[in-house]
């Protein structure tokens, strides 16, 4: 059986019911990713043997007849930045050297809980700053639906895995886009929940305020799966919000968009958006439409205009300081040297990657004594503007449709030099982290050329069900993606 | 403002980053263009806005003080990159004491 | 030409290690001193990647309750700051701490130096997180010099409340009395041990000079004081090291400067300029905190009465001296107990007596606490009953109190097993006892029978005795006259 294209539900309820076993499962995952991993590099450091040791854990479990849980026997793939306790961590980064976190991620920890299986832990760009998964000290991670184009960033690697056909569930974090971006490179689901919604504990921090973890799938069942067991009230991540999440599940059995709004931006049809992405807006609209809901205009003209601008000044600052821990004191990686100050910025300069320096440049400058007021304040400023434009937006829609990427992948090596081109890849996502809001990037096939079509849907705070909602029609209409073939025919 | 090499450098050495000489130039540049994309900001209308408003999200949960020991202490120091003891070891600071120490 | 004078004006900044169980953003024990290094830390506390800080309720409330005490405003709303630096110390390379919306602003605080009241405002107080600790490591041990230093991280997030005087000190005897304040208080909140040696309490100094001529020299902060001995003299070294260059015409520069203790100077740590841009943001892993009413209200109901209003009620409604109204209000626990003892309807003046030289001194040897006396103040009330009625002398009543104090027993049985008993000796006794002490002291009565002891001795000396042999179950004017009664009938 092709345990590798299954939905992580099917392969849960199988292993429940004796169909076949975890190892099963795992021995084929494995096995795929093994094939594919020479030419996708998609993953920083495997995990075989644990995850063959644990799949063994569930089958006994199972066949002692008790219940490990909804992800029973599950393989998933968890992004290197969050903290799987004796695992190394690396984020992407030399500077954590060969870290192995004391401490299991609250979400590793929920994950494992349920009996999912953690099969190897990411590729991504070095401490999530990219758009491209080249960023990484390990190396680039090549998109599955085609090996000469990027998988996008910085979850790259997770994304990929699942439209590799790795595990059919991944884990990422998205502060820009960092989960809905390379779902659409790669042709997969990808969902960023609400800011709150799922407890950052355990993740290496890029910019606190506006880090989430999220799913990817290849079907809307599965993140609603993963989403039922990740968001919970955490007391040890303060902006974790308290008290019940809805079940996700729940929400998607008999999705429906009757009646409801779905808001088209103007700001960001046309323009410089690909045209089989703009299509791929207006077909689903069309499609939205006919099955009931309302298509109304919304307007975000400040997200479209200082969107970027102010995310770039907001990430790089908080970045800043998150990373100033980095020091080769505690953990990771020392550079010797006669005196403390010359072991900081050797083990610093050598450890940090040119993408993570400049960006702690940037954000060091931005609130640096005399340009505080000037940047990082009025960052704040438009990002309230912007907060109180998306609410507005949402008093005339339930729901913002609009484009994950201007961009279908791009090919490796083509925005490397070029930075400031790079950060546009996040035009369209980034609004959403500054607002904290959840969104999500619903796969609608493939163009003509084979390349990964999506959509991004938007909705109010604490609303992620609604989304589901959504992607469950969208979906039902587009078709599940499928696994891919990651360069090997 | 026109950002030049010195801002970049002292920037460089509040982050305690080094740059490399070839790498200073195109650090520059990129630091005028980033600069001129974020002042693409003083065009919003912010009057009135309190940057620090959080709405939507709640308000700072408050732990009981009940004291919890941990029980992965050795596997955190064994990381150290350089211990004696239960202790992490640097080098000395140069220049007889920092100012910044907390007194 | 007037020769110019100059006011010196300082500011101080006091850091408070609050006394709670747990740290400020983890649960990790506070508990640092005698700890193993590195024993009470956690992935908060140690700044490992990933980590995330949870605020302790208790080192709120404790805040709120200290800037109650010195009649602040509290912000109901009021936020945490990053203050970034590098330093092996501080293990996420920033301190938590508050910087624009502190927990409390405005308050005010009276000290009193030379029989004179002066009111200290208080700018703010805010709570933050300790660092850890470095030790210097030398071949010889030596500090200067080290090739290496050791870090215990045991201490680092350990919480503080640092309060922040307006510069409104004017010499160093003053910043003395304002700090001993602070830590009369705080330990009468119980908010802090506020022990100087092991470090719970830290204070920086900022001190300039106002010259006659208009002039005002520029600020400097003054660091590295860890004694109040070490404040004074450190301050007092800058008001003549700024004088001078003042009187020179030259410029103070506004820097920082290190106290070294061993050779009695402040030194500037200049050079480190750009080592003070602290790039302070609201901390974006803690949302704004509500210090809601209630919290304040029982917080507020929780409140003793402070230490200055302790003093004035001794020294005016009490009209006991400065000296004693200082002394007897030192401690909550001891001025409580006095007031307690004047409670059960002791004497004040008698009480505070009582309490200043016998309690005091009792717990001065023992080093134990009032509330560990085997004596409460109804106890030692009772006591004093028996000496204000005359029944029991000043002498005897301390060997009682002796015997309360040893085994924790009733006044009544107290005197029993002293060998005393209430309402005294009889007059019949007391009379047979001082025939047979002046028969049994006959050179001594001679020189009372004569006329010759005019400086009174040999009839203390006398009177002594027969208070030993009556246990001090007499009142002192009543063995007099008994004496001069015997005296008459010899002449009789
Ligand atoms: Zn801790």
């Amino acid at each position: 059986m092709l345990f590798h294209e299954m939905e992580a539900s099917s392969i849960a309820s199988g292993i429940r019911e004796g169909e076949f076993t975890a190892k099963d499962v795992v021995v084929d995952c494995l096995a795929r990713m093994r094939a594919l991993e020479p030419v996708l590099n998609a993953l920083i450091t495997p995990l075989s043997e644990n995850a063959l040791a644990k799949a063994v854990g569930i089958d006994a479990a199972v066949s002692s007849g008790k219940d490990p849980g909804s992800l029973c026997g599950v393989p998933v793939v968890i992004k290197d930045n969050m903290c799987a306790r004796g695992v190394r961590t690396t984020c992407g980064s030399r500077i954590l050297g060969d870290w192995k976190p004391p401490y299991d991620a609250t979400v590793v920890d929920l994950l494992e809980k349920a009996g999912a299986v953690v099969i190897g832990k990411s590729n991504m760009d070095e401490f999530a700053m990219g758009s491209s998964t080249e960023h990484s000290a390990f190396g680039p991670t090549s998109n599955p639906r085609d090996t000469d184009r990027v998988p996008g960033g910085s979850s790259g690697g997770s994304a990929a895995s699942v439209a590799a056909g790795y595990a059919p569930i991944a884990l990422g974090s998205d502060t820009g886009g960092s989960i809905r971006q390379p779902a659409a490179f790669c042709g997969i689901h990808g969902l960023k929940p609400t800011y709150g919604l799922v407890s950052r504990w355990g993740l290496v921090a890029f910019a606190s305020s506006l880090d989430q973890i999220g799913p990817f799938a290849r079907s809307v069942s599965d993140i609603a799966l993963v989403m039922d067991t990740i968001a919970r009230y955490d007391p040890r991540d303060s902006t974790c919000r308290p008290g019940d999440r809805p079940g996700y599940r729940e929400s998607i059995k008999a999705p429906t968009v009757r009646g409801k709004r779905v808001g088209i931006v103007r700001e960001f049809q046309g323009g410089s958006l690909d045209p089989d992405l703009g299509r791929s807006i207006e077909n689903t609209a069309s499609m939205l439409a006919s099955s009931g809901a309302e298509i109304v205009d919304v307007s975000l003209p400040e997200s479209a205009a200082y969107g970027l601008p102010c995310y770039y000044i907001i990430a790089p600052a908080e970045a800043s300081s998150n990373l100033a821990r980095f020091d080769g004191v505690r953990y990771g990686l020392r550079e010797d040297a006669a005196d403390l100050i010359t072991q900081f910025i050797r083990t610093r300069s050598k450890g940090f990657g040119e993408e993570v320096q400049r960006r702690i440049l940037t954000g060091t400058f931005a609130l640096s004594s005399g340009y505080y007021d000037a940047y990082y304040l009025l960052a704040l400023k438009v990002r309230r503007r912007i907060c109180v434009e998306f609410a507005d937006a949402f008093e005339a829609a339930d729901v913002i449709l609009m484009p994950a990427t201007p961009s279908l992948p791009f090919r490796k090596g083509e925005l490397i030099d070029d930075p400031i081109s790079m950060y546009m890849s996040d035009v369209f996502t980034l609004p959403v982290n500054l607002a904290g809001l959840p969104g999500m990037t619903v796969s609608t096939g493939m163009n003509d050329s084979g390349l990964p079509l999506s959509v991004q849907l938007v909705a109010p705070r604490w609303e992620d069900s609604r989304l589901l909602e959504f992607a469950a029609v969208i979906e039902a209409w587009a078709g599940r993606p499928g696994v891919a073939s990651g360069g090997v025919l | 403002m026109a950002i030049d090499e010195k801002d970049v450098l002292h920037v460089a050495r509040l982050a305690r980053l080094d740059i490399a000489p070839d790498r200073i130039e195109p650090m520059v540049r990129y630091f005028q263009d980033i600069i001129g994309h974020f002042r693409t900001l003083e065009k919003c209308d912010t009057d009135g806005i309190d940057p620090f408003e959080e709405s939507g999200s709640h308000l700072c949960p408050l732990r009981d003080d009940e004291p919890k020991a941990w029980d992965s202490v050795l596997e955190a120091l064994e990381e150290a990159p350089l211990r004696e003891g239960r202790f992490f070891k640097v080098p000395a600071i140069g220049g007889g004491g920092d100012p910044d120490a907390l007194s | 030409m007037m020769p110019l004078s100059f006011e010196t004006v300082i500011g101080l900044e006091v850091h408070v290690q609050l006394a709670t169980e747990s740290k400020l953003f983890c649960s990790c024990p506070t508990a640092y001193i005698g700890s193993e290094p590195n024993t009470n830390v956690c992935p908060a506390c140690l700044g490992l990647p990933g980590s995330l800080p949870s605020l302790n309720r208790r080192a709120l409330e404790l805040g709120v309750k200290a800037a109650l005490a010195l009649n602040c405003s509290i912000n109901c709303m009021t936020k945490f700051h990053r203050k970034n630096y590098f330093y092996p110390d501080l293990p996420k390379a920033f301190q938590v701490s508050q910087y624009d919306v502190p927990l409390a602003v405005s308050g005010s605080m009276p000290i009193f130096l030379e029989g004179k009241v002066k009111n200290i405002n208080i700018t703010r107080l805010h709570l933050e997180e300790d660092a850890g600790k470095l030790i210097h490591e030398t071949a010889d041990g030596r500090l200067s010099g080290a090739a290496f230093s050791l870090v215990d991280y045991n201490r680092a997030g350990v919480p503080l409340a640092e309060i922040v005087s307006e510069p409104e000190l004017s010499s160093p005897e003053e910043a003395r009395e304002y700090v001993l304040m602070i830590r009369r208080l705080v330990r009468y909140l119980e908010v802090s041990d506020g022990d100087m040696e092991s470090g719970s309490l830290r204070v920086d100094a900022n001190i300039s000079q106002k010259c006659s001529d208009g002039r005002w020299g520029s600020r400097v902060e003054i660091k590295n004081v860890n004694s109040l001995r070490a404040m004074e003299r450190a301050l007092e070294y800058e008001t003549i090291r700024q004088r001078g260059l003042l009187l020179k015409g030259e410029e103070i520069v506004q820097e920082t400067r290190h106290w070294d203790d061993n050779s009695g100077v402040t030194r500037s740590s200049r050079g480190k300029e750009e080592a003070h841009d602290y790039r302070y943001f609201p901390e974006p892993d803690l949302p704004q905190i509500a210090v809601e009413r209630t919290l304040v209200e029982n917080v507020r109901e929780s409140l003793p009465e402070p230490p200055w209003k302790k003093r004035e009620k001794f020294a005016r409604e009490w009209r006991l001296s400065p000296a004693d109204s200082a002394s007897l209000s030192e401690n909550l626990d001891v001025a409580v107990f006095l007031e307690n003892v004047a409670a059960s309807g002791a004497d004040r003046q008698m009480a505070a007596n009582w309490v200043k030289t016998d309690i005091l001194r009792v717990l001065n040897e023992t080093g134990l606490a009032v509330g560990d006396l085997q004596v409460g103040p109804e106890g030692l009330a009772s006591l004093l009953a028996h000496v204000e009625k005359g029944s029991l002398s000043n002498t005897a009543a301390k060997d009682v109190l002796d015997i309360m104090l040893k085994k924790g027993i009733a006044v009544d049985d107290a005197m029993k097993e002293a060998g005393v008993k209430a309402g005294g000796v009889s007059r019949e006794s007391l009379l047979g006892v001082v025939a047979k002490v002046l028969g049994e002291n006959a050179a001594e009565t001679a020189l009372l029978f004569s006329g010759e002891d005019t400086s009174g001795k040999k009839r203390k000396f006398l009177q002594g005795l027969i208070m030993r042999e009556i246990r001090g179950q007499a009142a002192p004017e009543d063995v007099s006259a008994m004496i001069d009664r015997v005296l008459d009938e010899m002449k009789g």
